[in-house]
């Protein structure tokens, strides 16, 4: 296992053994020591003493089912603490092949934009000027006929990241070779954009693979896991997730008067069956063509929650129409007709954007009377001013709260400046208290007590009453980071939740490829280093407990369809960490 | 007897008895009847439906339905 580091200023690579300190780390685990160790908190983000940190998670790369995830980390040019960034792709499980256990980029090119190649034999700066200014088709397109993607995976940026916008994210392929799945979250590509770094190939040929210290241990726990995924409701072949995607989620929140609508002023939406994962499958079945339900983000994937959402006439308009892009271009902006929220999604996978701040920023603008709301063709307008760098594009690019700021708004649903995903506070609170209290800024996948409160998987909680939300946010949020440092999907919560054997299994794969002895017991007290590690790196770069707030107008201003404002005191909130 | 109005959504979309489809439609059920009684009226098996929300709140299957209110019923299903 190594390093590999890049240093953007001298323009060197060099390969570094892995300290024992970070032996048993990997994925976000790894990421935040790595750049808490690194990275002075007080540092310019998008200056020479940022890094980016890339790692696979511990079991990436193996034969573990839905595993190929990978996070990338560094200081926040949108929130100012500190980030991790998840995406599925082959690139993570090639990485993990190739025996790399992160990717640290540091320094600033002062001139040119460059690519790194890396292969067994080891990795290289090439100059990338032939993809200044292009789009993350076209440079994938460009970069697969030279790297064939048989052996080979891309992560890149498009012209958002060159250009230094806050909402700019890191694309990575999917197993088609679309530049389609997304560490978008943050503005990572910002950063990667001020290194001069477009894009990365790895190529894992003749890669000796990940190395398992136990390899009995790891497949009894692999057999579990694959028991528990392939025999649960939500994640088994032909159930909810394969059916029906993750948009399948549209109606229920709908229905309980949590879909935030028109930036964040109702919990209900008149065109959400529109826009809903049933009615993404009823088009997918009609047009036929590229259109596909059940599509995996990388291969090993066994629950397989992506889509191919296809034209009238079967031609594709993107991959994939995922719940948080549905509803960011949908029900916040008040459009209900679903090619429309396809054709945004794929510009803003071209541009380079996080789908979430591009949707909240695109209602702000709506909000401010730039465009109406409901105007799906006013809404591409601005997001091709991101593209081409207009003054008013470079506002809108630099996300949710800048946009708001500079228009005058009151009611702006971001918590560290960084915009709430699709789950309104006030009438779900505990995901509320998790964009609050979460290191990263509002993040849905940070604890995801929508488990409990709207689905009645792993228990059952109230989604409007205040009460043990804290706990329960808590609870989610540090098994969370224990699984994000692991690799894999965070739907593996689903049947692990409900599975007790389905958890261990989980476990006993990581110690398999590891050689530790973990239990069960070990997972929250990892996932509490790993928080405490972000917590404390975010206190350096000079974030308090008055940035663990909900934004204001969420205080007073009643969501309807219940009438209720965000009621769990800052009091509360503070206890979260202590 | 009362009217409520229903919807029935992912899979149990099957049940609806106007044809596939998550739109919602009118039930006519005797005083008293309750979500269970509803679903036996729409013919759907029991363990197929996971959760039932009452005017947008969560409600067991025991809960007596009132004139005009609105029931959505929903299969396990998950997201994110």
């Amino acid at each position: 296992m190594k390093f590999l580091r890049v240093n953007m200023t001298e323009r060197t690579v060099k390969e570094e053994e892995v300290q024992e300190k970070y032996s048993k780390m990997g994925g976000r685990h790894l990421t935040s020591c790595l750049v808490a160790d690194e990275v002075p908190p007080l540092c310019h983000a998008l200056g020479p003493n940022n890094k980016i940190v890339i790692a696979p998670g511990v079991v990436t790369g193996t034969s573990a089912p839905s595993s190929g995830r990978l996070s990338v980390g560094g200081k926040s040019p949108l929130t100012g603490g500190i980030k991790e960034s998840n995406a599925g792709t082959p690139f993570s499980q090639r990485l993990g092949r190739l025996g790399i256990k992160a990717i640290i980029i540091e320094g600033l090119a002062t001139e040119g934009l460059w690519m790194l190649k890396v292969d067994k034999d080891g990795a290289e700066l090439i100059s990338a000027e032939n993809l200044k200014g292009k789009g993350m088709y076209e440079t994938a397109d460009t970069l697969f006929k030279e790297y064939p993607l048989k052996n080979s995976s891309l992560m890149g940026i498009g012209p958002s990241g060159e250009k230094r916008m806050a909402m700019a994210g890191i694309s990575f392929n999917d197993p088609e070779g679309r530049p389609s799945r997304y560490a978008g979250r943050g503005g990572l590509g910002a950063v990667l954009g001020s290194k001069g770094l477009k894009a990365i190939v790895v190529n894992d040929a003749g890669a000796p693979g990940v190395s398992i210290q136990n390899i009995d241990l790891f497949k009894q726990g692999q057999k579990k896991l694959v028991e528990a995924i392939r025999t649960h409701d939500l994640t088994k072949p032909g159930g909810a997730l394969n059916s029906f995607g993750t948009a399948i989620l549209i109606n229920v929140l709908n229905e309980v008067g949590g879909l935030p609508t028109r930036n964040f002023s109702s919990g209900q939406f008149k065109g959400a069956s529109k826009t809903s994962g049933e009615s993404i499958a009823e088009k997918v079945k009609e047009r036929g063509g590229a259109g596909m339900m059940g599509h995996g983000c990388h291969p090993g994937c066994i629950i397989r929650c992506s889509n191919v959402y296809p034209a009238a006439d079967g031609s594709e308009i993107v991959s994939c129409v995922e719940y948080e892009s549905d509803w960011a271009f949908g029900a916040n902006c008040e459009i209900d007709d679903l090619d429309t929220i396809a054709k945004l999604i794929y510009h803003c996978n071209d541009i380079g954007l996080d789908t979430i701040e591009a949707g909240v920023t695109v209602g702000l603008a709506m909000e401010a009377g730039v465009i109406s709301f409901g105007d799906g063709n006013g809404a591409i307008d601005l997001l091709d001013q991101i593209r081409t760098g207009t003054s008013l594009g470079h506002i809108l690019g630099n996300g949710a709260e800048f946009t708001g700021k500079a228009y005058g708004l009151t009611r702006i649903p971001t918590v560290k400046r960084q915009a709430m995903p699709a789950y309104e506070p006030r009438a779900v609170k505990g995901i509320g208290t998790t964009y609050i209290t979460s290191p990263m800024g509002a993040d849905h996948t940070a604890g995801y007590t929508i488990t409990t409160e709207i689905l009645s998987v792993g228990g059952q909680a109230d989604p409007l009453d205040p009460k043990g939300k804290v706990e329960l946010s808590k609870a989610f949020q540090t098994a969370t980071a224990f699984i994000d440092a692991s690799g894999y999907c965070l739907f593996i919560a689903f049947p692990i939740l409900d599975i007790s054997d389905g958890m261990e299994g989980m476990v006993e794969t990581i110690n398999g490829v590891l050689g530790t002895n973990w239990t069960v017991s070990d997972v929250g007290r990892i996932g509490m280093d790993i928080l405490s590690i972000e917590n404390d790196f975010n206190a350096k770069a000079g974030f308090s407990k008055e940035d663990d707030r909900p934004p204001e107008f969420m205080r007073y201003e009643p969501l309807p369809p219940h009438n209720v404002v965000f009621d769990i005191t800052d009091e509360e909130l503070d206890k979260i960490w202590k | 007897m009362i009217t409520i109005e229903a919807a029935l959504f992912a899979t149990l979309r099957t049940y609806n008895p106007n044809g596939e489809s998550s739109e919602p439609f009118r039930v006519q059920l005797p005083e008293g009847s309750t979500i269970e009684n509803l679903l036996k009226k729409l013919n759907i098996p029991p363990g197929e439906s996971k959760q039932a929300f009452v005017n947008n709140r969560r409600q067991e299957w025991d809960y007596i339905l009132q004139e005009g209110e609105r029931v959505a019923i929903f299969p396990p299903i998950a997201g994110g």
